[in-house]
């Protein structure tokens, strides 16, 4: 890892916050109308409920500086992006953007992270079992089921395991995150808080399962043909040894590579499992703005998914040379 | 205890294929004895690199349909996999021949060599380990300190050593060499061989050779088969093999060879080799 | 020419032994006939919302049974999935020709497009589809199939130009694309007479891998409620299904059909590019 690598992967991740910004910027704008006619229009048809109407419509045109040349204003709104000021909220006013997104955030980021790791490691252990000759022939009978499992996406695997294990056996709650909001922690709200979090976790965990299970099995074969492989078993070592440190160990180098490419689309199959099951993250306070027609919100809301992953990958590229000393160390 | 180390009679190697089984050795029969150097030559395809892998248990899709392998007295050919595995480098060892890819990229050399100790239940404190692995580096002309470094890091020569390395490290009775040098560049052949021929004399094990370097084998063994359609159709002391060939095809390899006076000079080498 | 017919044959004799091959396709051929043969039988105008009574279960009448939109679900199904795989192949086939083009050309032409086209394709890679998608479809609104599948077609085209890249880097340094450069064949030639008829069955798995990401994309608009408000599609259905509670009222006659054709369509879509990777990847072929 030479300061050139460090230097070009965070030239990305602010390429891909400069990306998402100016999509952000855009878009609105190409868009037939003034900007604020859709903001206005919208506020107008709910003026009785929303007190702070003027307060907002004075933030979008100061946010905006509607008069300014268009540099201005994108450089403008690049700034503001970048200090996280969003705007304010329609739908959960006075709250601003931000501060919506942050208290939901925890909630996506928990649920994604532990149902990622769960599938990622559970996955590619199955896999490499699928393409280790000396496997036992249970694992091998996984494999079709792997592959329908791969290709059913996160959130018709939700809905199935809604209706199964929520509606029709009723062993688990229909949706939300706890039963109480939980003030501290105590085991009794960790464990309501699991049996809550159970469900979407699940939904994750198997869609994710197949997808990195087939990949380490790709990776593995691979592994499995170089010379180094004949060479760990005519030394006579066990088989265990040459599955996990020679096998598996270098195998798992392409499928970290590959996280760091998925957790795009993981993260974007987790927002809609989390709409399923009304869990309490930004998929469904995306859903709630989306119903809302809260803009800023729908746009902080991209905004925080897209950083928030690239933030991700930034990390796992960075962590990535540890794994292998091939790549130079700083 | 006998003389003879290893004794594989009637060897028949067969790998099915979807036209029938193809025999990739036949009737294939020779003996060594304590410290021997025996050179195994033919075209690809011969069957020396299948002989070698039949004796590792090794072989991939192929079986051995009939014949036996003795080594140091013990039948290897009905041993449980359990037992074969710990018979591997601590009885008979394998210098691979690709040196450039036969060591794991992501381990350190210590550590793979350190799992040989491991899988055989030799125990070391870590210091002593550390030890024991930097004296088996520098008896194959490296610096203690490889131990620390990741294959990338050296060059293939280096590899192909750490490689001499770990086939010693158990100190066999028997180590199997296939092409050791064959990756290596011309200059680097020599001494590597020339290091392998030394660990090999010192330890006293056998060494099976393959190879189809003529000159560099010519230099190196005592005894010389030469493996021609799966048959082992010629064995004898590299100097009667050379000065009066018996098969046709063993006349052909040796007329390949540059010219007649190169050829005297390498029977008078094999000569001198073969002294103790 | 003739090379691309005879890998052609080759493809086609692989692939009609292939079981994922003969699975997928047989999925998909019941899917797409439901649209073709299913308007023969079915009124499909009973799709449109307040046509027949609402919330019935199945019964001889509505064999699917109705919503509380007052739509027959069976007509719903049948005029719904063909405005599904009509998106995902638009979108698909889009997102494919842009990919695979800037595939072969950055593999080809290395160099500064190379790293400028690698930098873009990587980092839209981490972008999640649905975030941008968000954006663009909440702003536009009103929209219909064949603009969705544009706007989902501009976020589908890198995991083509990836892969394709990566083959033509390889096929580039062959000894006869070599000798086609060496004898003076222009640059464009090579690329389409030379290279392109080896990336074919790598493009074509990208093309199905491309359109159930599409259809995948689509979904997750529809469901979120930002597909096309007047047109049955299948994700539109599991939309409705969900705002009016089908769950939780126990229509199961409601939800689950969409899901289930679905959740085929995307089993059919996976086997059939799984079969062409390992077409285009020999190694994998044994294990499977």
């Amino acid at each position: 890892m030479t300061w050139g690598y460090v230097f070009r992967r965070l030239a990305m991740f602010f390429a891909v916050v400069l990306a998402a910004t100016t999509v952000n910027f855009i878009v609105p704008r190409l868009a037939p109308g003034d900007p604020t006619a859709a903001v206005l229009e919208q506020l107008l048809s709910r003026g009785q409920q929303v007190e702070g109407a003027q307060d907002i419509v004075a933030n979008y045109r100061a946010r905006f500086g509607l008069d300014d040349p268009m540099l201005v204003q994108y450089g403008r709104y690049l700034f503001n992006s970048l200090r996280l000021d969003l705007g304010s909220s329609i739908s959960y006013f006075p709250q601003s953007v931000t501060s919506a997104i942050l208290a939901a955030l925890p909630w996506t980021i928990a649920l994604l992270s532990v149902s990622t790791v769960i599938a990622f490691g559970l996955g590619s252990l199955i896999g490499a079992l699928l393409a280790w000759p000396g496997s036992p022939r249970a694992v091998h009978r996984l494999a079709p089921f792997l592959m329908v499992l791969s290709a059913i996406p996160y959130y018709l695997l939700a809905l199935i395991v809604l209706y199964l294990l929520a509606i029709w056996t009723g062993w688990f709650p229909l949706g939300g995150a706890y039963s109480v909001f939980p003030n501290g922690f105590s085991l009794p709200v960790l464990w309501d808080l699991a049996y809550h979090a159970f469900l979407p976790a699940l939904s994750i965990v198997l869609a994710g399962l197949g997808f990195w299970a087939l990949g380490m099995r790709g990776a593995m074969i691979n592994v499995l043909g170089e010379d180094y492989l004949a060479l760990a078993e005519a030394k006579g070592l066990k088989k265990r040894r040459i599955f996990f440190k020679y096998a598996m160990r270098n195998a798992l180098l392409p499928q970290v590579t590959a996280l760091a490419i998925a957790l795009g689309t993981a993260a974007s199959g987790s927002v809609l499992v989390e709409v399923a099951f009304n869990y309490p993250g930004i998929g469904y306070l995306l859903y709630n703005a989306l119903r809302s027609s809260d803009y800023f919100l729908i746009q902080g809301v991209a905004f925080f998914l897209v950083i928030t992953v690239a933030f991700a990958v930034l990390v796992l590229d960075l962590l990535y040379p540890l794994l292998d000393p091939r790549i130079q160390r700083l | 205890m006998s003389d003879t180390v290893l004794k594989v009679s009637d060897l028949t190697v067969q790998y099915p294929t979807a036209s029938g089984s193809f025999h990739a050795t036949r009737n294939v029969s020779f003996s060594l004895q304590r410290g021997e150097r025996f050179g195994l030559v033919g075209e690809s395809g011969s069957g020396k690199s299948t002989t070698i892998l039949a004796l590792m248990r090794m072989l991939k899709g192929g079986l051995v349909s009939s014949g036996s392998l003795e080594l140091n007295g013990r039948e290897l050919t009905g041993l449980d996999d359990e037992a074969f595995r710990k018979l591997r480098f601590a009885e008979m060892s394998l210098v691979p021949q690709g040196a450039m890819n036969s060591l794991n990229p992501v381990l350190r050399i210590g550590a793979q060599i350190g799992d040989i100790y491991d899988d055989h239940s030799v125990r070391h404190g870590g210091a002593e380990r550390e030890r024991i692995i930097g004296d088996l580096l520098t008896r194959v002309g490296l610096s203690p300190e490889v131990q620390r470094r990741y294959p990338h890091e050296l060059s293939g020569g280096m590899k192909q050593r750490v490689c001499i390395a770990m086939s010693i490290a158990l100190t066999p009775s028997l180590i199997l060499a296939d092409e050791p040098t064959s990756a290596l560049d011309v200059m680097v052949q020599k001494q590597v061989l020339a290091t392998l021929g030394r660990v090999q004399r010192d330890i006293g094990a056998a060494i099976i050779l393959i190879g189809h370097d003529m000159a560099l084998m010519a230099h190196f063994v005592t005894t010389l088969g030469v493996m021609y359609r799966g048959e082992l159709i010629e064995v004898g002391p590299v100097r009667d093999v050379f000065s009066n060939p018996q098969h046709e095809y063993t006349r052909m390899l040796i007329n390949s060879l540059p010219s007649f006076d190169r050829q005297a000079r390498f029977i008078k080498a094999a000569h001198q080799e073969a002294l103790p | 020419m003739q090379s691309i017919l005879r890998n052609t044959r080759a493809a086609l004799a692989y692939l009609g032994t292939n079981p994922k091959m003969v699975a997928g396709m047989a999925i998909l051929a019941v899917l797409l006939l439901i649209g073709i043969i299913g308007p023969l039988f079915v009124d499909i105008r009973l799709a449109e919302p307040i046509s027949v009574r609402t919330n019935q279960p199945p019964s001889a009448e509505h064999w699917l049974g109705t919503d509380s939109g007052g739509r027959d679900l069976l007509a719903v199904v049948i005029a719904g999935t063909p405005q599904t795989l009509r998106m995902g192949v638009l979108a698909g086939v889009i997102g494919t020709t842009i990919g695979v083009m800037l595939g072969l050309f950055s593999g080809y032409f290395g160099g500064w497009w190379d790293r400028i086209i690698g930098a873009v394709t990587d980092t839209m890679l981490t972008i999640p589809p649905l975030a941008i998608l968000l954006v663009v479809a909440s702003s536009v609104r009103a929209v219909n199939v064949e603009m969705m599948a544009l706007i989902i077609a501009a976020l589908s085209w890198m995991h083509a130009t990836r892969v394709i890249r990566a083959q033509v880097l390889a096929l580039r340094e062959l000894g006869y694309v070599q000798m086609a450069r060496l004898s003076g064949l222009g640059s464009f030639s090579i690329i389409f007479r030379e290279i392109f008829p080896n990336v074919i069955p790598i493009a074509f798995a990208s093309l199905v891998g491309a359109t159930s990401g599409a259809i995948l994309s689509g979904m997750g608009l529809e469901v979120l409620g930002l597909g096309p408000q007047n047109t049955p599609t299948l994700g539109m259905t599991v939309y409705w299904a969900l705002l009016y509670a089908a769950f939780s009222r126990g229509m199961w006659w409601w939800w689950s059909p969409p899901v289930i054709i679905l959740a085929l369509l995307f089993i059919a879509l996976f086997l059939i590019a799984s079969a062409l990777d390992d077409f285009a990847n020999p190694r994998l072929r044994s294990q499977s």
